[in-house]
């Protein structure tokens, strides 16, 4: 017997994962066979992780032409207009991130077999692969259930993975370990019928505390921080449960749906969540389907009151609690080490940053940064023996794409550090500025406006060249990435986050990045950051410099970034970036017109939009630029407090931006709200000119919704969304302009 | 036992140039603006220059990847087949072998003068892209020896050659390959040359 097939068989396989993996692969069948129809097969790969990638439409830009990619299989698709045969990404459930040394090993395997050799850790735990064929995606998933591990629901309409606190059952400032609750919920949820019908995804998290990061459950659907009680003398377990959070384009925070939750309660409850979002949440409309829009259609009041009633109807099951008996704190499993090691170089400073003492004496948790995300096969093989040498048999990864090991007593940090050493994975400064998060981008998601990933890396080389000498009140500060404003990299909660823009300058499309400042990262994802403006990709690490320099500079004792981006407020802090926004003409600066690390001309015609070519600017993109200015003169006025002048000028921007669109076709349209609201629509949104393939007509109904209901509720958060609704419907009134002038040979 | 289906060659390089492989981005992008590779669907590059000895620079096929591969710090050009070749083993080797000094002869005169590729065709890795029990003392390994042997006697330099098992317990079975005398892909034919699709 050589090879993973001619082990002996079914009886080493999880059953019910199996069963699934079985029928996946007979709908692939049927699919090559013609007898699915393409949006059917699509959502049923997704629902086992079969995701796409870029280009998988078999058109990509090379920088001189649009080339076709001539696959073997011809037009076979495995989704409306996804090539069969086109590369793409395998997403591989890890509940609350945790894997074992055996299940590291086989995920190494596969990595090196069926991918490029590469695992990437997710922002939500999760282990992702690239590159990966369809037609291995079957062997893939056996191999995986084998070690216990499932890609079942880690996309699609679906409950995605349930993410945890990497450091529950070890924080000091932990009411309890979620970690077994984590991994109940994940179990009973996983195919349940209550959760197969949803309108779209559903996203959970588990906390440890309120004050930490933990698992960041003000944005999700679904959130549980551990709370204890006393009741009649007894210390009784229970969770803080919030609803209705997400980021996505317009990012909202969770609502408060019980302040203690008793812990027999969870699975129960949850279920009845679920039902109601299946019966209750929008199916036709993707862009307003995700559980907030309904919590916010309903109300905090009604909905809680919805969801008391559906868990009082709900039949008894035993796996609602049966979990509960096998509760037990998880016991170290270390080796010891003689003392009177020595010290390496750079010990000291690794420590400092990656080392996190745990609630139980002697031992801490190992913060392994892994750059990017990315790891080798090589890497993860040595990982799985350093957990099982020096930490407790076991690795979890986290959501700023690292891993942890728990449970390392101190004799064996050394020991430990030096294995790193040897497999390159002992860099410092685990949470700090050169930890950066990025999403995929348009390295491989097809929904990649920006290079992500390259800023990233860019980014990370400069920070780290001069980490010696950044202020440490600028070393703290998190730096997280997205692609675009779908938020991937959680680019709302990060002190400095960015989201992949694009703009037209002299003719040409250039990669730009969206800047929010503020976002804050403790008290579970506690608030999101503010635009403060676009800037074009390659002056990125300048503004990064300024940002952080000015802050240095101008805090106030042990003022927090939060508190300063406040007390500065958006103009001081635009102030700093205004001038980035210029760049050369094409002529003189050319790399300013392509991304960080791709040499091609930046385009945006993989993203299945057009491109447009000129030398001077036009009325309408003057028109845009003052729409921006409105919306940007809105944040000023929220942060002022001036809720209803935020609010008209919001409303005015997206009036700006599309009469700036209709003057293309009506030059001497009036600038009267009602007539461009009515032009707007007839000849750009009832048409779906404005929509474009990915979004489709979503920020349209930005505006017309405000038009429509008139001024925003008057509070904070309400005019807030509000601004950043304007700024999407901009953005995307850039792109439709794009697509008008290769359309209509617009000018 | 199973017939071996998918095959890695590395070819290892002198030049310094390769230890930066981002250097190398835009010759890739250029090879698939010109499909410089026969029988291969160029996709995409890939840059994993921030992993430590890792893949380098990835120009992503549909039949393969080509890799300015870092790992033991040993800077060389890895070419890993995906999708099945026709034929036996040692065709399929042969072929792999044959792809992976092209495109190493490719890189060599595409990239200069910006950049050194120099590459040494006497020193080769192969790598067998498929889980097996124990790599190290697998019989595969005797077959894998057996097609090189055979290739060496049709390249007439039989006899002239060091081959060694250097896989690890829980990793791929890999196999140095060294010769006397340098390698020339015209020199090697197969009937599945190129990988036809």
């Amino acid at each position: 017997m050589t090879t993973w097939k001619e082990k002996p068989g079914e009886e080493n396989l999880l059953k019910e994962i199996t069963k699934e993996i079985k029928a996946f692969a007979f709908q692939m069948n049927r699919k090559k066979r013609g007898e699915l129809s393409d949006p059917i097969f699509a959502e049923l790969r997704l629902r086992m992780g079969v995701y796409g990638q870029r280009y998988d439409n078999g058109k990509r830009e090379d920088g001189l032409r649009t080339q076709n990619l001539n696959f073997p299989s011809g037009n076979i698709l495995k989704g409306p207009d996804t090539l069969w045969d086109a590369p793409g990404m395998q997403r591989i459930k890890i509940p609350f991130g945790y894997v074992t040394p055996v299940q590291l090993d086989v995920l190494a395997d596969l990595a090196e077999e069926y991918s490029d050799g590469i695992l990437h850790v997710t922002t939500r735990q999760d282990v992702q692969l690239h590159f990966v064929h369809i037609e291995d995606t079957i062997d893939l998933m056996l191999r995986l259930a084998e070690v216990g591990i499932t890609t079942q629901e880690a996309c699609g309409n679906t409950v995605r993975n349930i993410i945890a606190c990497p450091n529950a059952g070890i924080c000091p400032d932990e009411a309890f370990d979620v970690t077994p609750y984590a991994k109940a919920l994940s179990a009973f949820l996983l195919g349940h019928p209550d959760c197969r019908d949803f309108g779209r995804k559903f996203k959970i998290s588990f906390s440890g505390s309120r004050d930490k990061a933990g698992g960041l459950v003000h944005m999700h659907d679904l959130g549980f921080i551990a709370r204890k009680k006393i009741l009649a003398g007894k210390e009784i377990r229970g969770f803080e449960v919030y609803v209705g959070g997400g980021l996505g384009a317009v990012p909202q925070q969770a609502k408060l749906f019980d302040p203690f939750l008793r812990e027999e309660e969870l699975l129960p409850v949850t279920q009845a969540i679920a039902r109601i979002f299946t019966r209750l949440g929008e199916k036709q409309n993707r862009t307003r389907a995700r559980l907030k829009f309904l919590v916010s259609n309903l109300g905090i009041e009604e909905f809680r009151r919805i969801v008391q009633a559906e868990r009082s109807s709900l039949p008894h099951d035993d796996r609602w609690t049966s979990y509960r008996e096998k509760l037990s704190d998880h016991p170290p499993q270390t080796g010891e080490f003689p003392d009177g090691q020595i010290q390496p170089d750079g010990f000291d400073a690794w420590v400092k940053a990656n080392i996190l003492p745990q609630k139980q004496a002697g031992y801490s948790s190992v913060t392994v940064q892994l750059p990017l995300g990315d790891f080798t096969a090589r890497q993860a093989r040595a990982l799985a023996e350093i957990s099982r040498n020096y930490a407790d048999g076991s690795l979890r990864f986290t959501v700023e794409q690292n891993i942890i090991l728990r449970w390392v007593s101190k004799k064996n940090l050394i020991p430990l550090y030096v294995e790193l050493q040897k497999i390159g994975l002992d860099e410092k400064g685990a949470g700090t500025i050169t930890d950066i998060t990025a999403c995929p981008g348009t390295d491989t998601c097809k929904l990649g406006i920006s290079s992500s990933r390259g800023l990233a890396r860019i980014l990370r080389q400069r920070l780290l060249e001069n980490y010696g000498e950044l202020d440490e009140a600028a070393r703290n500060l998190r730096i997280k990435i997205s692609g675009c404003f779908n938020s991937c990299g959680q680019h709302h909660i990060a002190d400095i986050g960015f989201y992949g823009s694009s703009r037209t300058i002299n003719g040409y499309k250039v990669p730009h990045f969206q800047i929010l400042l503020g976002g804050q990262w403790e008290n579970n994802a506690g608030s999101f950051g503010l635009a403060i403006g676009a800037v074009p990709a390659k002056r990125i690490p300048e503004a990064v410099n300024r940002i952080t320099r000015f802050f240095v500079s101008n805090r106030e004792q042990d003022e927090s970034f939060q508190a300063f981006t406040k007390r500065i407020g958006r103009q001081g802090l635009r102030d700093l970036i205004e001038h980035l926004m210029q760049i050369p003409k094409y002529e003189i600066g050319a790399s300013f017109y392509s991304d960080w690390g791709d040499p091609r001309e930046y385009s945006l015609r993989d993203l299945g939009t057009g491109e447009c070519a000129g030398e001077v600017v036009s009325t309408t993109q003057f028109d845009l630029t003052d729409a921006e200015r409105q919306v940007f003169e809105a944040q000023i006025k929220l942060e002022q407090g001036e809720w209803t002048n935020a609010d008209r000028l919001a409303y005015k921007s997206m009036i700006t931006a599309a009469r700036a669109l209709v003057k293309i076709e009506n030059y001497d349209v009036p600038n009267d709200e009602e007539t461009i609201i009515r032009e707007f629509k007839t000849r750009l949104f009832d048409n779906g000119l404005f929509a474009d393939r990915f979004a489709k007509g979503k920020f349209g109904h930005y505006l017309l919704n405000r038009h429509a209901d008139g001024p925003v509720q008057q509070d904070h958060e309400d005019v807030r969304q509000l601004i950043e609704k304007a700024q999407l419907f901009i953005e995307a009134s850039h792109l439709c302009y794009v697509r008008l002038q290769e359309k209509e040979n617009v000018w | 036992m199973v017939a071996l289906q998918k095959f890695g060659v590395k070819i290892f390089s002198h030049s310094r140039d390769l230890k930066s492989p981002a250097d190398f981005i835009p010759q890739f992008h250029r090879w698939i603006q010109r499909n410089s590779i026969p029988d291969h669907l160029l996709i995409d590059v890939v840059d994993y220059s921030h992993v430590h000895q890792g893949p380098g620079v990835v120009l992503m096929a549909h039949e393969g990847f080509f890799a300015l591969d870092q790992s033991d710090d040993r800077p060389g050009l890895l070419y890993l087949r995906k999708r099945p070749f026709p034929g036996n083993q040692e065709e399929r080797l042969t072929a792999t072998l044959n792809i992976a000094i092209k495109a190493a002869k490719l890189l060599e005169t595409d990239a200069y003068p910006e950049h050194s590729a120099a590459f040494d065709f006497r020193h080769f890795r192969i790598i067998v892209n498929e889980q097996l029990e124990t790599p190290e003392r697998d019989p595969s390994f005797r077959t894998i020896r057996q097609n090189l042997i055979a290739l060496e006697e049709r390249l007439g330099q039989k006899g002239r050659s060091a081959i060694e098992n250097v896989s690890t317990s829980g990793g791929k079975l890999e196999i140095n390959w060294t010769l006397n005398n340098t390698l020339n892909p015209d020199t090697i034919s197969g009937e599945n040359e190129g990988g036809r699709r």
